[in-house]
């Protein structure tokens, strides 16, 4: 069997929920997580990267998570093709009246719009800069201050004061300062 | 709260349970990516990089069983592999992957497939140019599917031809002597031919190499050119696309007209019709014209008004019978759904390319400037998420047939070539109306409310000359590889994306308005 679906193979069956778990923070339903990991792995696994082990592999399929997802919401312009991602986020209807009926991250994170929600894990899972957020969604660095500024509005909004809210404004945790990071 | 310990802790708690991933699946797709990778070297325009994969796809569904459905065929490998019925009449689909490696150009290593107690023994007739019979007996216990047998055709030991036996229900298949690149007659020379065979999961009867001559002056090394290799080409210059008509539409072109043609607001009168540009590959702010230019339902509740910026363009003639009346509940149409007949006509002079008529029109109905509701009137004779060409070309071609059993759907010519609408071309169909989407907003629920509304159709049209089968076949694998793979900066390149660089293209959407309809819950 080819090296290349040894590691697959391997990366599947150690690491299958904790990529799960990761897809689900990214869209926020489980059968689109599903196709989130399996999208991802076929990207990560469809071209020949030297040296790739599960533990590397690993952090190419969430980034290649986060690039899946963002990229078919910008292929599905058209809001007939996302809108169903925005039902999710039925309670941005009402989202304090959600929220007050289940104070929890899943409801909270479910308010966001699928960008937001994408700047939000990244930043605050991944501890991506701001820089590092725009360059892989391709999006302007101070498009990603908005969608970081509102989504944290609307998380606070739900859950109450953010510690690491301010952390926006503060010297990212890899040590790389960005004035507005 | 620490909003990363948050995350965290809801990673943990992520509904994720009785969801899976399958590796089978995974694998597949994968392979046929690095097919599609593997042979589409130096290729350059989209259209040849889908003619490429076509190609090695069908090489590889022909080499594995696979259906084209790769996903759930390969879901469904792995579920009942290990259940195989061995007491013959093993379904295609139910059988191992053969290695998917072992393709054109490759060296045919027997070692790779496991065999079992059957034993293959090919022979063969005296071959004809165009084809030779093989015949295989199986000796041993076990049985094997006849027609999952695959024949390969060995030049010095490299695969140079290979026959999945589609259609053979015999121990004997005519196997045609065409290589596995381009369909060319195999040279003369001598072969060898080797066929595979699954028995179990797992295992294969492999035969022995049978040789076999195809008369005729030999060459010393036929298959050279197939095996040179990606060869180092120039990119071609923006505004130079390859392999496309010589009267296309340029990003170059259609960014001067656009800009030309720039006009005022937009009253949307029945009958007239606006073009916005929607992405502009000379703009460094293309990452967000798509946002800027949006017209569509709200995203946050709130739908923006038509762009600002918007041009009056000849290229589209769009017409479209609509209904005077739409009654409407739950966003149904509940008094009967209207027949809406549209085309589309192509009236620059100009081929358009990019232009993939959709299996319905794209709708919007739009109140006080603003949309309120989106529609897509379906064909019904069309299979899901089928796209159809039409008209006005010298050849016809219809990517989604109607479905078995159907009656016969709209007529659906086909332009020149798929990718292509030329001057004169056009679309047509007919189309039920079935439904409304309401936008969501605040006030009304996503409910479409009673009354009057213009309704306007869009069409989307992209024009781009470079194209790569992957960014780093193209310029960027020149100066190594690409930043993209380094770690912890990960960017995946798409399988096709528009060369980086190439610069001139360009996307629109045109927009037509078709008059008014009265909405009625």
């Amino acid at each position: 069997m080819a090296e290349w679906t040894d590691t697959m193979e391997r990366l599947v069956r150690d690491r299958e929920r904790a990529l799960l778990s990761y897809a689900y923070l990214v869209c926020g339903d489980p059968t689109r997580a599903q196709d989130l990991v399996q999208d991802a792995l076929v990207r990560t696994f469809s071209r020949e990267r030297k040296g790739l082990t599960a533990v590397t592999a690993e952090a190419y399929v969430r980034r290649s998570i986060t690039s899946v997802f963002i990229d078919e919401y910008r292929r599905g312009q058209r809001w007939q093709r996302v809108q169903h991602l925005f039902r999710d986020g039925e309670p941005a209807r009402d989202p304090v009246h959600a929220i007050e009926a289940s104070s929890d991250v899943h409801a909270a994170l479910a308010t966001l719009s699928p960008r937001e929600r994408a700047c939000v894990v990244l930043r605050y899972f991944d501890d991506l800069t701001v820089p590092q957020i725009a360059r892989h969604l391709d999006l302007a660095e101070g498009t990603v201050k908005r969608y970081l500024a509102d989504a944290v509005g609307r998380l606070q909004l739900a859950l109450g004061d953010i510690e690491d809210e301010t952390a926006a404004t503060r010297p990212s945790r890899k040590g790389t300062h960005h004035e507005d990071v | 709260m620490k909003m990363s310990d948050a995350l965290r802790a809801a990673a943990e708690t992520a509904p994720i349970e009785g969801i899976s991933i399958s590796a089978g699946a995974v694998r597949s797709r994968a392979r046929r990516n690095r097919a599609v990778r593997a042979g589409a070297n130096g290729i350059v325009g989209v259209g040849a990089a889908v003619l490429m994969f076509a190609g090695v796809a069908g090489v590889i569904n022909g080499q594995t069983g696979l259906s084209a459905a790769d996903a759930d065929s390969g879901a469904k490998q792995e579920d009942t592999s290990g259940g195989m019925a061995t007491n013959g009449g093993m379904e295609p689909g139910l059988v191992d992957p053969l290695p998917a490696d072992t393709i054109c150009g490759t060296t045919f290593d027997a070692s790779r497939f496991a065999t079992g107690e059957v034993v293959a023994t090919a022979s063969i007739d005296e071959p004809t140019r165009e084809s030779a019979t093989v015949s295989v007996e199986f000796t041993g216990s076990g049985a094997v599917a006849i027609d999952t047998t695959t024949y390969y055709v060995l030049w010095e030991g490299m695969v140079v031809s290979l026959y999945d036996g589609a259609g053979a229900q015999s121990s004997h298949a005519d196997v045609p002597l065409v290589n596995c690149w381009d369909g060319a007659a195999l040279p003369a020379g001598d072969y060898g031919l080797v066929t595979v065979s699954p028995v179990a999961p797992g295992t294969f009867a492999v035969s022995d190499a049978v040789a076999f001559t195809v008369a005729g002056d030999a060459m010393s090394d036929p298959f050279a050119s197939y095996l040179a290799g990606p060869q180092p080409t120039d990119p071609p210059a923006p505004g130079t696309p390859s392999g496309m008509p010589p009267d296309t539409l340029t990003g170059d072109a259609a960014r001067a007209a656009y800009h030309d043609a720039l006009a005022g607001t937009w009253d949307m009168a029945a009958g007239t019709q606006r073009v916005v540009m929607t992405g502009d590959g000379a703009d460094p702010g293309d990452a967000t014209l798509w946002a800027r230019n949006y017209f569509g339902c709200g995203m946050d509740g709130a739908a923006g008004a038509f762009p600002r910026q918007s041009a009056t363009l000849d290229w589209l003639a769009v017409s479209a019978t609509i209904p005077a009346t739409l009654h409407v509940s739950y966003g149904w149409i509940v008094d009967g759904n209207p027949a809406v007949t549209y085309a589309i006509t192509n009236t620059s002079s100009w081929a358009i390319p990019g232009y993939f008529a959709s299996s319905g029109p794209h709708l919007v109905l739009v109140k006080d400037g603003r949309v309120a509701a989106e529609a897509y009137p379906i064909n019904p004779q069309l299979s899901q998420g089928g796209i159809a060409y039409a008209t006005g070309g010298a050849e016809t071609t219809a990517d989604a047939a109607p479905s078995a059993g159907a009656a016969p759907g709209p007529t659906l010519l086909a332009p020149p070539a798929e990718d292509f609408l030329a001057p004169g071309a056009g679309v047509s169909g007919d189309y039920v109306w079935r439904d409304v989407s309401g936008c969501w907003t605040d006030g009304n629920g996503g409910q479409v409310l009673p009354g009057t509304y213009t309704v306007l159709a869009a069409h989307d049209i992209y024009v781009g000359s470079i194209y790569a089968p992957d960014a780093s076949v193209s310029s960027a694998s020149s100066a190594g590889d690409t930043a993209g793979d380094t770690a912890g900066d990960i960017a995946v390149a798409p399988v096709v994306a528009p060369v980086p660089g190439g610069g001139d293209y360009a996307s629109f959407t045109v927009w037509t308005s078709l008059g008014t309809v009265k909405v009625q819950n």
